[in-house]
């Protein structure tokens, strides 16, 4: 039995030096995606089946007044409710025994319904290889001991990996710390999606780290949602035989006198 | 040119299995309802109901980045070794359910096309086919309400309204009709002499009650989504003029007021109308997919 491991991503310790995106792609064999320069250091733009990681950098809306200059490693949160696992129709998307959510490339289609449905966005379409990529916390070195490319890379200590409770541990630390030099902090994904493998230590609102403050499983409600369209159809039905029923009395030439004449 | 994780390909299939699946239904009805004085609707039904869901099959599986690999979604195989384990079916994933909704809907569909044609000569394959209609509306109905799902169970801003699969199954409903509609006027187009549009009016006359109810849904969804800047997109900009003018316009609003005067005044109008109502179903699928995957 695999103990159940974390990633913590203490966001107040990062540089934005993009260490991490390196070694991402040199572990995991990710080419270099050709970018133009959009005014931001964030590159390339967005993740995609070959940028597994991305350090995002933010200037909040309230910058004028409270200049400050933000950023969050984007990666896959191996949710443990993970809604992409749910849909996922053919199960090459597996949650293993130590919490990582992974993508087996041998069995993936590429129907795509994970990239509509993580509310990360974070899976991505691999129009080369046909099939969906995503991050994988590197499980063949995690396997053999290793910690992923990126926690090793972090000069600054701002992704560590380990075990779930000693992250949490670690990450309640922190917490104190920077509660008391006046920051409110959050730790998102302790129980987010039934809690994440990647868990964020936010001295700010999520949602200026661009994450959904409250992210919900898409598949939620989707008992009711079927029962909305089945029980009004059902309605549709009865009512399409009560007509037809009422007019199979009435005349052919009735309904269709004006039409084909003479009948 | 921006690439769309879903395109054309998944608009049309949503579009199409829904149409089959609500061919399926109204022949089924009809023969309910009337039997043989509804013959000329369910035998036009039957004969068409299992083609397009074909073709929406198709469609999606072209559409997979492996299409080789269309039958993992049937066959379950080990992450270790890689072999067959299981048949594959996940009740939570709308995609799983839908390829098997639509595998047995297919097969019912062209086995209930088989006996409706045997029930011309046979007489015991009337009790048949009636039996076999009554087994696969529950199918068919589910059907249409897949493809509402499957879109409505994500994190799409746009899609994620509880009202979207209401409104595709009342959208298929109504193209059901108009595809039925459709046919029975060409065929009298083609043999003015005969009575076999009879009912082209009648099914205009049901269709425009239906297509009420339609655009009050569709406009109940609109206003359940308004806060997402996806669908402020989708009615406001230059698809705008699509859904206003293609979609509700010409696609609902036209055919309501024919409806309402009584049906079109000769097949080739009916046509035409039947036309604009398919279309109309279509572009409504094709705005609400391409319109919730538009960066904004
Ligand atoms: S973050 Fe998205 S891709 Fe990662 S496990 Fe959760 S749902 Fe799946």
């Amino acid at each position: 039995m695999m103990t159940e491991v974390s990633m913590l991503i203490d966001v107040a310790k990062c540089i934005g030096c993009r260490g991490c995106q390196v070694a991402c792609k040199q572990w995991n064999q990710r080419p270099a995606e050709k970018t133009k320069f959009t005014g931001t250091y964030q590159n390339p733009p967005r993740l995609s089946a070959n940028t597994w990681t991305l350090i995002q950098f933010i200037e909040p809306e309230d910058y004028d007044e409270n200049p400050r200059w933000l950023f969050r490693k984007q990666q896959c949160h191996h949710c443990v409710d993970a809604p992409c696992e749910q849909v996922c129709p053919t199960g090459a998307i597996k949650k293993l025994e130590n919490g990582i959510v992974y993508i087996n490339q041998s069995i993936c289609t590429g129907c795509k319904y994970c990239v509509e449905v993580c509310p990360f966005d974070i899976p991505q379409f691999d129009r080369a290889s046909g099939t969906v990529r995503k991050c994988w916390m590197c499980l063949d070195r995690v396997k053999n001991g290793l910690e992923p490319a990126c926690a090793t890379t972090c000069p600054t200590g701002a992704v560590s990996f380990g075990s779930r409770t000693g992250m949490l541990a670690v990450a309640r630390e922190r917490q104190n710390i920077l509660e008391k030099q006046g920051f409110s902090t959050r730790i998102y994904g302790k129980d987010e999606l039934g809690g994440q493998h990647v868990m964020y230590l936010l001295p700010e609102k999520a949602s200026i780290y661009g994450l959904p403050e409250a992210p919900r499983k898409p598949t939620e409600k989707i008992f009711w949602r079927w029962l909305l369209g089945v029980i009004p159809g059902m309605a549709i039905l009865v009512a399409i035989f009560a007509y037809l029923f009422k007019q199979r009395s009435a005349s052919d030439t009735a309904a269709s006198d004006a039409k084909s004449g003479g009948e | 040119m921006e690439h769309y994780n879903w395109g054309i390909p998944v608009a049309l299939d949503l579009f199409a299995a829904g149409l089959g699946a609500a061919v399926f239904m109204v022949a089924v009805v009809a023969d309910l309802a009337g039997g043989r004085k509804y013959r000329r609707i369910s035998t036009t039904g039957a004969l068409i109901a299992p083609w397009p869901a074909i073709l929406g099959v198709l469609l999606l599986v072209i559409d997979l980045g492996k299409p080789g690999r269309f039958w993992e979604m049937i066959l379950k195989r080990s992450h270790e070794t890689l072999g067959v384990e299981s048949l594959m079916f996940k009740i939570g994933s709308t995609m799983s359910t839908g390829t098997w909704l639509l595998t047995i809907f297919i097969l019912g569909s062209l086995l209930y096309l088989v006996i409706t044609l045997l029930a011309y000569p046979f007489k015991w394959a009337e009790t048949l086919k009636k039996v076999l209609g009554v087994v696969g509306l529950p199918f068919a109905l589910l059907v249409t309400v897949y493809t509402g799902i499957l879109i409505s169970a994500t994190s799409n801003l746009l899609w994620n309204n509880w009202l979207l699969p209401l409104v595709f199954v009342s959208s298929a409903i109504v193209t059901g009709i108009a595809a039925v509609a459709f046919i029975l006027a060409v065929l009298q187009v083609f043999k003015p002499e005969s009575k076999i549009g009879s009912d082209v009016p009648r099914l205009e006359i049901m269709n425009s009650r239906l297509i009420v109810f339609q655009l009050l849904i569709v406009i109940l969804f609109i206003i359940v989504g308004i806060g997402s800047a996806q669908m402020k997109a989708v009615i406001g900009s230059a698809f705008g003029l699509l859904w206003w003018i293609g979609i509700i316009g010409l696609g609902l609003v036209v055919p309501l007021l024919v409806g309402f005067k009584g049906g079109a005044k000769s097949p080739q109008i009916s046509m035409l109308i039947s036309v604009l109502v398919l279309l109309g179903g279509f572009f409504l699928r094709y705005a609400i997919l391409i319109g919730g995957q538009m960066h904004i």
